[in-house]
């Protein structure tokens, strides 16, 4: 079975592990390290709903999560649009210098030249998605875990 | 058998490039496509070769040109379809995994040949050495086919002279090569046939023997079907002359 390889799925001439695998893993890390932001912001307004608690005052409700987590979040669709542009780059690629694009066409595999356009972009945009998903579900579970019951806003919606 | 019927090319721009062409080229010709700035030479290959949108119908041997026939064609163009970050070894790599019919041994031939280096991208390449490497691609994918797009444009009349004798001497009985070239006098001792274009239209289509039999060369042949008049620049001179005097 032929070993897959990364750079069968990027413009050809173009070395993934030098250049924009950096580049996307960078901007998974920024993405993760930007949505702290929620947990953060989280303890700092939960230390004020407990205080609210402890002084037998009016109780503070939490946030809810959806606002907590709006900022974020923010970070994620900046990404997903830089990979767009990646995939649309990835096809300029083709057409500067020389037109290999006019090679990329005469391939018998007809879905050569997609494929090593947009292969990359796509899949670091699953990775971020997946990011997303997986941050902010944690992110939420701390949420309910943490917010005294009766402090979450929902709960005593009417 | 490449045949082309009623090939209609409109853009959206309202310029008509190519007006009904039809056209027949079968295995072991070698082609010259003539025509002016303009005629429709680029557009017809192109058509050919799917990059374009076009009405009428081209096929290869009776069937469509799609993915499962295209590797019978391949494409040098004055454009260049090399990858220039690219060595020309890594092409070679690249051209075997795609196109099962690449040839390894006249890919190499050519190379010495032309003294090309095998470790520089080809980026980096003169635009001769470019030139030079983008029909070699051309020639080596093991094409029935080869279409030629103006492929000398800045190569040196030497380098030139060299390359005709090399591609008359590489060849095989059944490849067949559509040349799109201004190099009338150039060409004319290793074309077999002359198809003119003139505003889309094919208006001479000739073999090299039919010319000699007539005994018209070539750029006669292409001059009479163009009409051209010679003396069109001294008529064109007298009256610039009379009106500054």
């Amino acid at each position: 079975m032929k070993k897959i390889d990364i750079q069968d799925f990027v413009p050809v001439g173009i070395d993934f592990r030098q250049m924009e695998g950096h580049w996307i893993t960078g901007g998974l890390l920024v993405c993760g390290a930007w949505s702290l932001i929620t947990p953060i912001q989280y303890f700092d307004l939960r230390q004020q709903v407990l205080q609210s608690l402890k002084n037998h005052g009016p109780v503070l409700r939490m946030v809810p999560f959806s606002e907590l987590s709006r900022l974020g979040i923010s970070i994620f669709p900046l990404f997903f649009l830089a990979m767009l542009l990646l995939g649309l780059t990835h096809m300029h690629i083709h057409h500067r210098q020389s037109m290999s694009v006019y090679l990329m066409k005469r391939l018998p595999n007809p879905w050569e030249y997609q494929i090593r356009c947009w292969t990359v972009p796509l899949l670091a945009i699953l990775a971020a998605a997946i990011e997303l998903a997986l941050l902010y579900g944690l992110y939420y579970l701390i949420y309910l875990k943490c917010t005294p019951i009766e402090c979450l806003l929902f709960m005593y919606q009417t | 058998m490449l045949t082309i019927n009623n090939l209609q090319k409109h853009y959206l721009n309202g310029k008509t490039a190519l007006r009904g062409v039809n056209l027949e080229i079968g295995p072991g010709e070698i082609v010259g496509l003539f025509g002016e700035n303009g005629a429709g030479k680029t557009t017809l290959m192109k058509s050919i070769l799917n990059f374009l949108p076009y009405t009428g119908s081209i096929t290869l041997d009776g069937e469509p040109i799609t993915h499962r026939n295209i590797s019978r064609l391949s494409f040098a163009t004055c454009e260049h379809s090399f990858f220039p970050t690219l060595t020309a070894e890594g092409h070679r790599e690249f051209y075997e995994a795609h196109f099962p019919n690449f040839r390894r041994q006249r890919f190499d031939a050519l190379m010495e040949f032309f003294n090309l280096p095998r470790h520089r991208c080809i980026g980096s390449f003169s635009t001769g050495q470019q030139n030079q490497f983008e029909v070699i691609l051309s020639v080596s994918q093991g094409a029935e086919y080869i279409l030629m797009d103006e492929p000398f444009a800045g190569n040196d009349v030497f380098n030139r002279e060299d390359f005709y004798k090399v591609l008359l001497g590489i060849l095989d009985p059944n490849e067949t090569i559509l040349l799109s070239t201004h190099l009338i006098e150039e060409v004319e001792p290793i074309i077999s046939r002359a198809v003119l274009l003139h505003e889309g239209t094919i208006i001479g289509d000739q073999t090299i023997s039919q010319l000699e039999q007539h005994n018209l060369s070539l750029m006669q042949y292409v001059k009479q079907s163009y009409h051209y008049r010679s003396d069109r620049v001294g008529k064109a001179l007298n009256l610039l002359i009379e009106k500054e005097e």
